[in-house]
């Protein structure tokens, strides 16, 4: 299938004016009676207004061996999502163990002590239901979608994940093999190349957030089963996680459900972090990777803005959405719809707990690379003095408040949405709040904040694509161009890798 | 693909502890227009938005030898802006229908479809804009448009296909099973040169054609009033001249007789793939369930035949899939095995043959098959959790069963699967000597000889 745009890209509209006007008619000699379809000119008016939309917020209950609990109850459809969220991420890789994090998510549910995999797998077929382990910078989330008339049986099998995992060599071993194989696949990939790029000038190679995602080669073949029964034994503690739980589930009965399962999971003292800082800003540079076949050219503007609970963090949001993140801001418009260089071409923020990103993202047709990116710098000059129109504003605004009920419509959705909350430190009412907040947002305040964190004139650039269709590139004079083509795809001099990692 | 994914009835009550129910519908009115337009809809009142969903019957199956791709590309120009709405993108912001694939359209093999979740107060809006462009397209289209979106389309192209690992397999699958003139070759996507190739005229006489309401459903699902509703559709669309009666594609389904090998080089590939497809068969066609039972048994899980033998146990694939896609012209069934590290398409395909030997002359267990169904039902009961979901299964089942109702006997038509349809689905569908087999194999200097 394909589509007018992605969809997992914001989108939508320019900000030049409220009604839209007709192109001139011909002049003709006599006056013409009006055209029948001239009450079609003017954008019909809104029906009665409609009560806002309430986001969902959570009872917060917590089980005595201090499990934290959340509950949304929606009877909407005969499904229940129970997401236990482990605190402990990336940010739990040890120096010289990248991709630990991972390794544990993607081995978790091949087998417990009671279960093989395949046991495990079968049962949970049998329920309809599904599991899925996903790790992140800041945590690693077990998320169960289950019918609710299978919600006991489902539990079951979410907690002996969760609490007995099996690491058994035969079982680890495999997911080495897929993981390895899964690395080398990444290493052609200009959009994971990238990606891996972005992350290092984010937070820096000694930090675990600036590793390849997944870790290396090397790093992966060194994680020894030992490895993730620790990092299983240190941060699989209730003390360390939250239950977050949305749907078809009854309020009565479910606290003891939880409780049957996950109440005898003991606590226990989790080490603190010791992550190294972020790098300090450094003279701008341009990070190439060469990719000789490739039709286009990804690129990115990268930077650490500030966190989830800066207070400045709404205005950053707004500010970027009214400049770069819907599809007619000009950004968009200016690469895509002027020149036809790009499918999109959007700029985006995000926040955890310890900083933000900020990001200018998209891939360009390889033989205007070098344009592409003079017409980026030219666009985001705007970010750097906060002009931002009232109508752009007013936009933007309305495009987050309009989104949220479609952001927050399904279980998974709102289970996920609870966590990432209390992951990033921000009230679990936040969305329900929001409106207020938002309508308070002013032009100037959003001004200033784009100004403070967003000056896209000092971002470092990564451009992954054809080197030969870089020409003009150092004079474009965004900083001095580094070719990091050999380090990207793990070329740099290494004795080639024995073809299956030894059993260990 | 035609979607397998449905909804289930909201039985919303307020303060009620009962669970919803477990048997999926969606519950529904409809009307049509003088002028031919089908019209339904459905309300959900849990959140104040409404989605408009309109599907034209028209997609790559429509389009002439020398145009691939064309569909998808007029369906860029239908958000170029119309007579009374020169910028829809510019409306739909203002009224906060501009983040999070609000609105958007998409095409593939048999439809095109156009969708915009807004403010339930906003409908009248929505309608506008989808009644503006489906009637007065024409009167502000100019080749500068044109050009702008051939060359956004020919990105697109490069992004989603060219550049992603295996991508280009998906065109040779294409071009293969539906060679030229057959109107899917070249995919949905197209050739850059046929794209670039689309002119004016093209997209006029298209229009013409194919964008009326008598061609079209429209759904509203969401927090509306049905008798408002009715009334606004009739007047952003009762006007709208009905158009020609719908001319359905009609096209001999190609066949395979013999087995195809094709290398396909792919330069951001770092692993071979191998694909094995077979002809397949139409949506809603008496051997599509079981069919896609099968792909299921095969290859949706990992307790599927192909994942426990090449993943598990011989170690030879780092994943492995099937897919039983039915299309409007007649579709394929594909399984595809990624390999692992240092391990050979040659290796994977003895194991798939196995898997497939063993399965034609053994069968399905029936607790594979009941494994299965419970799968893909379960998979109706929550994937239209959303109004927009809904909405498109609704112009789904309307387009394709003419019952925007079918819910219940698509569930019934899945669970009615037996395990010895689902082995006579192994030897129909499936025959080894009748098949297309490409090697995917990394073709960028630098993959040579750094495999792990």
């Amino acid at each position: 299938m394909s589509a007018r745009r992605l969809s997992t890209v914001g989108l939508l509209l320019v900000a030049l004016g409220c009604a839209s006007s007709k192109p001139a008619q011909p002049a003709v000699a006599a006056a013409p009676p009006p055209p029948p379809d001239a009450w079609r000119d003017t954008q019909p008016a809104a029906l009665a207004a409609v009560p806002p939309f309430r986001a969902p917020v959570p009872v917060q209950r917590s089980l005595p061996n201090r499990l934290t609990v959340l509950l949304r109850e929606n009877h909407a459809v005969p499904v229940v999502v129970v997401e236990l969220a482990i605190k402990t991420g990336v940010d739990g890789d040890p120096p010289d163990r990248a991709g630990l994090a991972d390794f544990v998510a993607a081995s978790i549910d091949e087998g417990t002590r009671t279960r093989s995999s395949q046991q495990l797998a079968e049962q949970l077929e049998d329920l309809a239901a599904v599991l899925g382990v996903s790790p992140g910078l800041d945590g690693i989330r077990l998320h169960l979608n289950c019918l609710s008339d299978t919600l006991e049986p489902a539990l079951d099998l979410l907690a002996d994940v969760a609490l007995n995992p099996a690491f058994r060599p035969a079982d680890v071993e495999r997911v080495r093999g897929i993981t390895l194989t899964g690395l080398e696949q990444r290493r052609g990939n200009p959009g994971a190349l990238a990606s891996d790029e972005v992350a290092r000038l984010l937070y820096g190679s000694k930090h675990p957030w600036g590793q390849p995602a997944g870790g290396t080669v090397d790093s992966v073949k060194a994680i020894r089963r030992q490895d993730l029964m620790r990092f299983h034994d240190t941060y699989f503690r209730p003390n360390n996680a939250l239950l977050s739980v949305s749907g078809d589930f009854e309020p009565e009965k479910i606290l003891a459900l939880l409780s049957e399962r996950f109440g005898a999971w003991r606590p226990k003292s989790v080490p603190p972090s010791r992550l190294p800082p972020f790098p300090k800003d450094a003279p701008r540079t341009v990070i190439t990777v060469d990719m000789p076949d490739s039709t286009q050219s990804q690129l990115a503007l990268v930077t650490r803005t500030l966190s989830a609970t800066n207070p400045d963090a709404l205005a950053l949001s707004t500010a970027n959405v009214a400049l770069g993140g819907l599809f007619t801001s000009r950004l968009n418009q200016q690469l895509r719809e002027v020149r036809g260089w790009t499918y999109g071409m959007f700029s985006s923020v995000g926040f955890n707990k310890r900083t933000g990103v900020f990001q200018v993202r998209g891939s360009v047709v390889a033989q205007h690379t070098v344009d592409s990116l003079k017409d980026i710098e030219a666009e985001l000059k705007r970010y750097a003095t906060g002009d931002i129109t009232d109508s752009e504003l007013q936009h933007a605004k309305e495009g987050i408040l309009q989104s949220l009920p479609q952001a927050l419509e399904t279980n998974d959705a709102v289970a996920s949405t609870f966590v990432t909350l209390s992951n990033i430190g921000r009230p679990l009412d936040w969305y329900a709040t929001l409106p207020g907040r938002l309508g308070a947002l002013g032009r100037e305040e959003v001004a200033r904040v784009s100004r403070a964190y967003l000056d896209p004139g000092k971002l470092p650039v990564v451009v992954v694509g054809p080197k030969k269709d870089q020409q003009g590139l150092a004079e474009l004079h965004l900083g001095s161009v580094v070719d990091r083509t050999a380090e990207a795809k793990g070329l740099a001099a290494r004795p080639a890798p024995p073809s299956a990692p030894a059993a260990r | 693909m035609r979607a397998r994914a449905v909804v289930v009835t909201c039985l919303l009550l307020a303060g009620a502890r009962a669970l919803a129910a477990t048997e999926p519908s969606i519950p529904y009115t409809e009307f049509t227009l003088p002028n031919g337009l089908r019209v339904i809809l459905s309300e959900d009142h849990r959140a104040p938005q409404v989605t408009v969903n309109i599907w034209y019957h028209v997609g790559a199956a429509n389009q002439r030898p020398g145009r691939s791709g064309f569909a998808h590309l007029f369906e860029h120009m239908m958000f170029s802006g119309s007579q009374h709405v020169p910028d829809p993108d510019k409306v739909l912001a203002a009224i906060g229908a501009g983040l999070g694939g609000a609105a958007n359209g998409s095409t593939n093999f048999d439809r095109t479809n156009y969708f915009e979740t807004v403010p339930a107060n906003q409908l009248p809006t929505a309608l506008w804009i989808e009644s503006d462009r489906m009637g007065f397209l024409l009167p502000t289209l100019d080749e500068k448009k044109l050009v702008t979106q051939r060359d956004v389309v020919s990105n697109e192209r490069r992004q989603r296909i060219e550049n992603q690992p295996y991508g280009r397999a998906y065109l040779e699958l294409c071009d293969t099973l539906y060679p030229k003139p057959h109107p899917y070759y070249h995919c949905v996507i197209g050739s850059i040169e046929e794209i670039q190739a689309a002119s004016l005229e093209d997209v006029k006489g298209f229009f013409r054609e194919f964008y009326s309401p008598r061609n079209a459903t429209l759904t509203i699902v969401g927090d509306f009033d049905p008798a408002v509703a009715r009334e606004q559709v009739t007047r952003y669309f009762g006007d709208l001249p009905g158009g020609p009666e719908p001319k359905r594609p009609d096209v001999p389904q190609p066949k395979l007789d013999r087995v195809v090998e094709k290398t396909v080089p792919d330069p951001v590939a770092r692993i071979p793939q191998l694909q094995m497809v077979w002809n397949g068969s139409k949506p809603f066609a008496p051997e599509e369930a079981a069919g896609d039972i099968l792909s299921v048994v095969l290859g949706g899980s990992k307790t599927s035949r192909l994942y426990r033998r090449l993943v598990e146990e011989k170690q030879i694939a780092s994943g492995v899939y099937a897919a039983n896609a039915s299309l409007g012209l007649g579709g394929y069934f594909q399984i595809v095995a990624t390999a692992r590290g240092g391990h050979t398409v040659a290796e994977l395909r003895k194991e798939v043959e196995a898997v497939l030997d063993d399965l034609r002359k053994n069968g399905p267990t029936p607790a594979e098959v009941e494994r299965a169904k419970r799968t893909v039902v379960g998979g109706m009961v929550r994937s239209v959790e959303r109004i927009s979901g809904k909405a498109d299964q609704l112009n789904a089942y309307t387009f394709w069963t003419g019952d925007p109702g079918y819910l219940p006997k698509d569930v019934a038509r899945y669970k009615a699967v037996t395990t010895s349809q689902v082995h006579d689905a192994a030897r129909t569908l499936l025959p080894p000597d009748r098949l297309l087999v490409m090697d995917v194999e990394p073709a960028s200097p630098a993959a040579a000889g750094a495999r792990p």
